[in-house]
């Protein structure tokens, strides 16, 4: 790429203020306005998911009839798993924060497909309202895992809601090569791999997951509807098809989808954490390489949701070992993120509160997967509260917390303002103690035997469901104080310099908010982005 | 301090063989996992206080991982990982594996309820009767979508997958009830899919066979008013298929012959298109693949469904596969219909299944 020309952007207006009309924004290929907008759209899904699960634990404060009636029940906690997977947790870090910083972080004017990445955005609002619109038509109840021969006979609308996430899984897959092809093409002359900020790492290693397992969704989708609206009965035994085929070629995707979902939070930890430690991590190496060991190992451990299936024993203890070594690669992380605070200057923030948070609630929720894959425990955990507890830890406990630690972080880079610190931090208290309240007694259900998508459950179960349900209350007040401290900070909050938080990484040396053209000068690229044992330059 | 571990961590009962061992390694892998989030956490905090920023504080030294430090770490997390990946998957073979001469129930699994058919022709719906200190093999079909077999008492599951025979085994180690749970979401009333294992003492288990050994109509018609009853959307719950028509053994050689087995297979020991019925059930069979093994319910299901795979060596492969055409009661009384041809030349054994001689408890320990 060409460096942008120093004269031709001296003096240049901010990318929020340059064009303020309505087109300006809609049909931008800025990548810095296409990721404020994947993020407003991922917020307004996650407002409508977290809702949906309000709305379950509620239903729980008792055995029986609470609010809503079976059916609905079923086609809710499908809703709410749809929603938060393939609308909310995705797209939210690569395509929002992803998008903002990777080309700013590489010191590029933009991705390598701009356009393209636009295409991303609506390819992505059309398959949010074709899956959105399947509500209208009653919604579906087969559970975000679509398990055949289930979903081809149920009478609910899943088609439209297959036909929906087939078109996310497009949009996935294009931010995706977009990313990967930025990441190569686009570093600057002198920047090799292993210069380039971590957040990069673990974006890269997200696009390769992307775009290999996603098109294995988008085949076994189009199988179920061809199933559902057509009888071919590719999984149905009825007509000499395979129901556990069904179960292999989804987990292949969705195994693997989960760290599309944390690496990019984890790659959002790594910036946090070196930057309000003013350190440098303790084993750049480490962290780089265990994000793609994570991206490699995670297509091999598919077969761990299947103990329980019927598939050979031999296979079990093949796919139970393997499961066990990818979470050596996300321990060495957890140290190397510890060992980098150590000698540190650490400066005690919001959005090192929450990497704080993320490190217990990740350690914790990230050992009780590694003890299923001890595998005579996933017998009687399977399919139990206990992993819905365990992947809540991952998804709430860790990649939530990692979103909202890098929103409190980048505000100022996003919009030129500071959050508020004593609101972040009565936020995050809120979230730690909500979310601790909410999930653990869900493991003491799962230790119990009470199954999921469990509408009417035994008795004895009721107290942890009340408890489950009132922390629930404490979590969303938590959430929503954090996302509306950030809205407010975002329009009224004071005026942040170009680098409020004295970091050394690369997309802290333009201003903030930056031009247009992201760089008025070349990126100048010393020091490198995590040195901190001298003094910076650029201050 | 056993009790007092499961009882924090809401464990239910120890009522099976494998329920103690399993709970150890649960004990020692959570308080493991609560120890490292622990330590994780508190030397996050211990940092952030003992080197928390001071004014004036701008550069740090560049410090730098130890590689043998690194070796060291990554090496002892593989080991405790695979550790605990080395007893949880010998446990798991053991839970894989019934134990051979374990008694043999047929559980069929349908939108919602379980039914379960005995050795003897006995059948019961939603309730399971099991001798205690017995190893009981399930051998498992489902009519309709997956199921999930789950005790938790027992520490098993095991999905039931349409077109699959699915096996899972536990042994009872003391008389009482424990509730059965579906654990793979099957429709609108997956959470009221639920049954209960009745572990009786061995004599109890015995007359309780022979007092249902004859299931008259009237019986049959008066559990079936019951259940309608008291199962939520009774209504809609077609049982009609449970009723028994006459005799078991008849109700096996109709379905054998609408299904088109006898044209292949004889029932007086003749050689024919395929291995003749009589004395086949019990008897050690040669498979084409070179494996050897007891032809047992759980073999029989498995050559109904999966032919190809299992054939007897020396016969040509000609049979079709029943995979969803046969549905799991059909195939349970020609199972049944099977068992009674290899009666016939040792009536004694079959019809009074020996029990067990081993110890057993009343109550939990």
């Amino acid at each position: 790429m060409t460096p942008p020309a120093q004269d031709s952007t001296a003096g240049a207006k901010s990318y929020l203020v340059a064009e303020t009309t309505w087109s300006s924004w809609l049909m931008t290929s800025d990548h810095k306005r296409i990721g404020i907008m994947f993020l407003a759209a991922t917020f307004l899904a996650m407002l409508l998911g977290g809702v949906v699960a309000l709305i379950l634990r509620i239903e729980h404060l008792t055995p029986h009839h609470t609010v809503v009636d079976a059916m609905t029940y079923n086609r809710l906690f499908t809703l709410h798993g749809v929603i938060m997977v393939w609308l909310f947790m995705i797209p939210a870090i690569p395509a929002g924060l992803g998008n903002f910083l990777l080309p700013l972080m590489l010191g590029a004017r933009d991705v390598a497909f701009p356009r393209l990445n636009l295409l991303s955005f609506y390819v992505y609002l059309l398959g949010a309202g074709i899956t959105l619109s399947a509500m209208l038509m009653g919604g579906t109840d087969t559970g975000w895992t679509f398990y055949t021969p289930y979903s081809a006979t149920s009478p609910t609308a899943v088609a439209p809601v297959v036909a929906g996430v087939f078109v996310l899984g497009i949009s996935s897959i294009m931010s995706g090569i977009n990313f990967i092809v930025t990441t190569h093409a686009l570093r600057p002359r002198g920047m090799g791999w292993f210069d380039m900020p971590l957040f990069v790492w673990g974006i890269y290693a997200t696009s390769i997951i992307q775009v290999v397992a996603t098109p294995v969704l988008g085949l076994s989708l189009a199988l179920v509807v061809l199933d559902h609206s057509f009888s071919w009965g590719i999984f149905d035994p009825a007509r000499g098809g395979d129901p556990v085929l069904f179960e292999h070629l989804f987990w292949f995707y969705s195994h693997p989808a989960v760290y599309i979902m944390i690496l990019p939070a984890m790659g959002v930890i790594s910036e946090v954490v070196c930057t309000f430690s003013r350190k440098n991590p303790l084993s750049y190496k480490a962290i780089a390489y265990s994000s793609l060991g994570i991206a490699l190992v995670g297509f091999l451990t598919w077969g761990h949701h299947l103990f329980v299936a019927g598939q050979s024993a031999y296979a079990s203890g093949a796919f139970g070992i393997i499961s066990e070594l990818v979470a050596v690669f996300s321990a060495i992380k957890v140290v190397t993120w510890l060992g980098t605070m150590y000698r540190g200057s650490i400066a005690f923030t919001t959005p090192m509160a929450y990497v704080f948070i993320f490190l217990f609630l990740f350690v914790f929720g990230g050992m009780t997967g590694v003890a299923q894959a001890a595998m005579s425990l996933d017998v009687h955990w399977h399919d139990t509260y206990f992993i819905v507890a365990h992947f809540h830890f991952i998804m709430v406990g860790g990649t939530l917390t990692g979103l909202i630690a890098g929103l409190h972080y980048w505000l100022p880079k996003i919009t030129g303002r500071l959050p508020n610190e004593r609101v972040g931090l009565i936020a995050a208290a809120l979230v730690l103690m909500g979310f601790v309240i909410t999930f653990v007694p869900q493991f003491l259900l799962g230790n119990a035997g009470m199954p999921r998508r469990y509408y009417d459950y035994p008795v004895r179960f009721q107290a942890l469901n009340v408890i489950s349900t009132v922390g629930s209350w404490l979590l969303s007040s938590g959430i929503l104080l954090a996302f509306g401290s950030l809205l407010h900070a975002a329009f009224r909050g004071p005026r942040a310099g170009s680098n409020p938080w004295g970091s050394r990484s690369f997309e802290w040396r333009t201003a903030s908010p930056p031009i247009t053209a992201n760089f008025e000068r070349p990126l100048d690229l010393v020091p490198g982005a995590y040195d901190y044992s001298v003094v910076n330059p650029h201050d | 301090m056993n009790d007092t571990l499961r009882g924090l961590l809401g464990l239910p009962e120890q009522a099976s063989s494998v329920a103690r061992d399993i709970d150890m390694l649960h004990l020692f892998v959570i308080l493991t996992t609560l120890l490292g989030a622990a330590c994780v956490g508190l030397v996050a905090l211990w940092f952030a206080v003992r080197f928390r920023r001071r004014p004036g504080d701008q550069l740090t030294p560049r410090v730098q991982a130890n590689p043998w430090w690194e070796a060291g770490l990554i090496g002892a997390l593989t080991c405790l990982f695979v550790g605990w990946w080395v007893i949880g998957y010998r446990q798991y073979l053991h839970l894989q594996v019934p134990p051979i001469g374990a008694y043999e129930i047929l559980v069929s699994a349908k939108q919602w309820m379980w039914s379960f058919a005995y050795p003897g022709g006995q059948r019961s719906l939603s309730m399971l009767v099991v001798p205690v200190g017995r190893p009981i093999k399930l051998v498992m079909m489902s009519r309709d979508v997956i199921h999930g077999f789950f005790v938790p008492a027992f520490r098993i599951k095991h999905d039931v997958v349409p077109g699959y025979v699915s096996v899972a085994w536990f042994q009872a180690e003391y008389a009482g009830t424990f509730q059965i749970l579906c654990t793979q979401y099957c429709g609108t009333s997956h959470s009221t899919m639920r049954g209960e294992v009745v572990a009786l003492a061995p004599a109890d288990f015995a007359l309780w066979l022979q007092g249902s050994r004859q299931p008259t109509r009237a019986a049959e018609a008066e559990e079936a008013a019951e259940r309608q009853a008291t199962t939520p959307g009774g209504d809609r719950l077609d049982i009609s298929h449970l009723a028994i028509d006459g005799d078991p053994i008849d109700r096996g050689r109709r379905a054998a012959a609408r299904h088109g087995c006898l044209s292949c297979h004889t029932e007086d020991g003749q050689r024919h298109i395929g291995p003749t019925w009589r004395g086949l059930y019990g008897s050690r069979v040669e498979l084409a693949d070179g494996r050897s093994l007891i032809a047992d319910a759980e073999y029989l299901t498995r050559c109904m469904m999966d032919p190809l795979g299992n054939a007897v060596a020396g016969y040509q492969t000609v049979m079709p596969s029943y995979r969803g055409t046969l549905d799991p009661d059909d195939a349970a009384s020609i199972v049944e219909f099977i068992k009674c041809l290899a009666m016939a030349d040792a009536p004694a054994a079959v019809a009074n299944p020996s029990l067990p001689t081993q110890p057993y408890r009343v109550g939990p320990p």
